[in-house]
This record gives C-alpha cells, sequence and structure tokens, in this order.
C-alpha cells in the first residue's frame, strides 16, 4: 500500500533522511525505531509533505505523492498523527474529529455518522464531546488525534511517537488500539523510541541510524539479531 | 442637556459599529493567516469609491452600486492575497506586515488614478429620520446598526457552523494539523482576504453618506479598525466588536472637548489602556 523509494530529506544543508525505503502492506503495522535524532520524525513529515522530499519516490497505491503538499496527501489517503498530537487545543473534540474529515468527499451526514462510529470506538472521547482538546489528558489527546486521523479513513497511517508522555498502562491501550486497526486492512507505520511496546504491536521493523535503514525484517529477526537489540531494545 | 449626551452616544455607537466592522475583517485575516493586514482601510476605501463613482457619475442604479463596490472590495482582497502575499507566505510576520503596507501605497496611488482626488459622495440608504426621546436619529443609522449586526451574526454563524468557517479557524490555530486534515491554507488565506475586504468594503459603503470618500481617506479607518481590534484584544473578534464600541464613544465624547482633536482624544485613550492591559481589555 505504502511505498518509500530512496527518500532524502532535511533542514537547510543538514541530511536528516538518506535515501530511505520502507514500505508497508494493508494489514501491517510496521515499526520504526531508532535513536532520538536518528530521522524518523523527519522521514514521517517528508512522507506526509509536512517537509518537501529532497529525492525519492512516495507511492501510494501505485501513484507518487512525493512533493505534493500535506493537504494533497492526505486527501489521497495518508494521514499522520504528528510527534505532540497535532490537535486543534481550543476547539471542541467533535470540532476537532470533523476537521479531521475535511477532506473527505461524502455528505455532511455520511461525516456524522463517521464520527459517531469513533465515539463507539473511542467512549473516553464521546463523554467528552464538546470538551476543548486542551482540556483532555495526555491519553485522551492521543485517542483524539487517532480518531481524527481514522475519520478520514485513509488507507495509510503515520504515527509519530503515540506512547510519548503517557502512563505505560495508557500507552499499552493506545497500541492495542493500533493492532486492532490491521483488521481494517489499513497500513500502519509506527514511529517509538518505546521499542518493546512497539515490537509489541508491530509485524516487521526498520532500525534507522543517522538517516539510513540499519536493520529491515520480521520482529522476531529483529529479536535475534543480538547487535542491534543490545543497541536499540535496551539490555535490561 | 440629556438628549445632547443621548445624540453623542448614538453618533459613538454608529460610528462605533463600523470600527467594529473593520476590526473583524482584521481579525479574520489575522486568525486565519497570522497577518496583520494594513491595507484593510484601502479595502475600505475601494469598496466606497466604486459604489459612490458608479452611482454618481455612471447613473447606475443604488443597489446595483452598491453590490458592485462590495464585489470590488472583495476581488481586491483576493488579488492581494494571491499577487502579495502568497509568494512571500513562509516569511516572518514583520516581512508579511511590510508587505501589506507596502500593498496599501499601491492601492492608495492606484486609486488617485482611477477616481481622482476629489471626494465622492453616496446618498443615504434611506432619508428621514426617526424622533426618539427628544433627538432625531438619522435612518441612515438604523441601516449601519443593523447591516453591522447582521455581518457580525452571519460571521459568527459561519465560523462556528460551517466546515468552511471551522477550516479557517483550524489553520489559525495550528496550521500545520490543518494541512493534514486536508486544508489547503493558501485556499483558506485567499478566502480570508476575500472574505476581509468586503466586509471592509460593506464598511466603507455604510460610512460615505456621513463622511464622504476620498482615495487617501482609508488608512485612518484602517487604522482606527486596527486599534478596536487591538483595544479588545487581537484574534477575539468579540472583544474587538467591543474596541471598536468603545473607541467610536471615546471619540464623540472627544469631539465634545474639541471637534479637531477627537482623534488624539480617542488614540490617547487607547494608548494608556494597552500600555495598562497590553493584551487587550477583554482578553485573559
Amino acid at each position: 500500500m505504502l511505498r518509500v523509494i530512496h527518500l532524502s530529506a532535511g533542514y537547510g544543508a543538514l541530511r536528516a533522511v538518506d535515501g530511505v525505503s520502507v514500505s508497508a502492506r494493508a494489514g501491517e503495522v510496521v515499526a520504526l525505531l531508532g535513536a532520538n535524532g536518528a530521522g524518523k520524525s523527519t522521514l514521517l513529515r517528508a512522507i506526509a509533505g509536512l517537509l518537501r522530499p529532497w529525492d525519492g519516490r512516495v507511492l501510494v497505491g501505485g501513484r507518487n505523492l512525493a512533493g505534493w503538499p500535506a493537504h494533497r496527501i492526505a486527501a489521497a489517503g495518508l494521514s499522520l498523527v504528528p510527534e505532540g498530537r497535532g490537535l486543534f487545543p481550543g476547539m471542541s473534540v467533535r470540532d476537532n474529529l470533523r476537521l479531521g474529515g475535511f477532506a473527505r468527499r461524502g455528505s455532511a451526514r455520511e461525516l456524522e455518522e463517521r464520527i459517531d462510529e469513533m465515539a463507539g470506538v473511542f467512549p473516553a472521547l464521546a463523554e467528552r464531546w464538546d470538551i476543548p482538546a486542551a482540556h483532555l489528558s495526555g491519553g485522551q489527546q492521543q485517542m483524539l488525534a487517532l480518531a481524527r486521523a481514522l475519520v478520514a479513513r485513509p488507507r495509510v497511517l503515520l504515527l509519530d511517537e503515540p506512547s510519548t508522555g503517557l502512563a505505560p498502562l495508557v500507552a499499552g491501550e493506545i497500541l492495542a488500539r493500533i493492532r486492532r486497526l490491521k483488521a481494517d486492512g489499513l497500513a500502519v507505520i509506527l514511529a517509538e523510541q518505546n521499542t518493546r511496546a512497539a515490537l509489541q504491536a508491530a509485524d516487521r521493523a526498520y532500525v534507522l541510524a543517522t538517516g539510513r535503514v540499519i536493520f529491515d525484517g520480521t520482529v522476531a529477526e529483529l529479536r535475534a539479531s543480538e547487535a542491534i537489540a543490545r543497541a536499540y531494545l535496551g539490555s535490561e | 442637556m440629556e438628549s445632547f449626551w443621548l445624540i453623542l452616544a448614538i453618533k459613538g455607537v454608529m460610528i462605533g459599529s463600523i470600527y467594529a466592522l473593520i476590526s473583524l475583517g482584521f481579525n479574520v485575516i489575522y486568525r486565519t493567516t497570522g497577518v496583520l493586514n494594513f491595507a484593510q482601510g484601502e479595502f475600505l476605501m475601494i469598496g466606497s469609491l466604486a459604489a459612490a463613482s458608479v452611482h454618481g457619475k455612471g447613473g447606475v442604479g443604488m443597489g446595483t452600486a452598491l453590490l458592485l463596490g462590495v464585489g470590488a472590495a472583495g476581488l481586491t482582497g483576493a488579488l492581494v492575497d494571491r499577487l502579495a502575499i502568497r509568494p512571500v507566505r513562509h516569511s516572518p510576520p514583520v516581512v508579511l506586515v511590510i508587505v501589506t503596507i507596502g500593498v496599501s501605497l499601491v492601492l492608495r496611488a492606484a486609486a488617485s488614478l482611477i477616481w481622482g482626488t476629489d471626494p465622492y459622495h453616496l446618498p443615504p440608504m434611506s432619508e428621514g429620520h426617526v424622533t426618539a426621546g427628544g433627538v432625531q436619529i438619522e435612518a441612515q443609522s438604523f441601516w449601519i446598526l443593523g447591516v453591522a449586526v447582521a455581518c457580525m451574526a452571519g460571521l459568527a454563524l459561519f465560523f462556528q457552523r460551517t466546515a468552511l468557517g471551522r477550516a479557517m479557524r483550524a489553520c489559525a490555530e495550528n496550521p500545520e494539523a490543518a494541512g493534514l486534515c486536508g486544508i489547503d491554507r493558501g485556499a483558506m488565506s485567499l478566502l480570508a482576504f476575500g472574505l476581509s475586504a468586503v466586509l471592509a468594503g460593506i464598511s466603507g459603503i455604510l460610512l460615505t453618506p456621513l463622511l464622504s470618500m476620498s482615495y487617501d481617506r482609508g488608512t485612518m479607518l484602517g487604522l482606527k479598525g486596527f486599534a478596536s481590534a487591538v483595544l479588545g484584544g487581537l484574534g477575539h473578534p468579540v472583544a474587538g466588536v467591543a474596541g471598536g464600541l468603545i473607541l467610536g464613544m471615546l471619540e464623540q465624547f472627544g469631539a465634545w472637548f474639541s471637534s479637531a482633536h477627537k482623534e488624539i482624544l480617542a488614540l490617547s485613550v487607547v494608548i494608556v489602556l494597552l500600555l495598562c492591559r497590553p493584551q487587550g481589555i477583554f482578553a485573559r
């Protein structure tokens, strides 16, 4: 569903992502691991169009979206939940969700139905429908960010550090939610510093270091690869 | 004596609601794009002169003239966004402010070429007056108040209830996330400039029967709209409306002391208020 081929991107003269190729099939959760500054966020931002790639291709369903502005990429079925969640803090939970469906084709009634569906999936949000997003707890904000991305019915979902700043129990709940997206046929790329948790949700993993892919394989292979495991999974 | 104060108050509310409308235009652009548009007064002037010239010299009917004036203002706003703002959209705010000041100079020069430097007039929307509480209130006052209230209510509904209005607010709250939601920020900026210029055009047309208009009168009015927006609290449209009413009142009561210095008096009070509350009177 998503194939990123030889993508390079960066800021100014700094090449933060250097010829990276990653992919995710429909119904697959792929973990993107690596230390702080390895290029995970830059890669996701370049794929989603927040940052213009210097080189390479971003294929979604066979179409090359590299170089498109973010709003057109979103309309083409690729959603990014950015680091820091990217909510509209002063707007209500419901308005945040409505905005998630902005680029979606279809009637206003269909959008409201889709939002009501989200209320069923995330009951904690449904209780706080008219509360500004800024007043939600960290976990609820992350759920709202996820729900807002899903309102658009994307084919590809990119998640940048969804468990950051959350209590382990809440983070676990979010990751369980993400695992369940596989059944809907989404292709998910999950960037995480919390390696242990990410690998529980993922089928495959990439490890990035200084902007390059240094490991590419299944979760089992990653666990078996001692050097990588020691460096990136923690030794405890 | 009482009726004297009443007349001042009525005039203050009337002028104040025009300032309120201009401040709304400021806030529409500021909230959507983060740009402080100092060409707002020129949008007003263009709307007014376009309507007055086709009505007076072109002999076009009043209704058509008003529509043409508002349309000319809106079109100017849209062109300014496309030609002046869009090419430098990613620049720091200071640069954008200076660009809008440049735009205001260009628009003033263009207006003096098109319409000359003589003042234009528009007749009031309806003649006559109403007598209430011992004072005569011109019918135009009711037009001003009615149109201003209708614009405010319409704008509030637009921003709260429609998908486009929400999308414009989203651009202000979190531009990057707006893009991720599929919102085209360039299109929202175009819409903000167009809408804001339409509001300015409406204020200009409402004002012209009272003050007459010429190519260079928009600037001061734009500044007063800006002062109203800042006085209430920039980015808070309702507070800006209150700011406009306060400024209008201050001016009228200032005119009671000295009509030549009413603006100095009013704007001095604004400066003092802002020294005490830099974030605006009503902003938290």
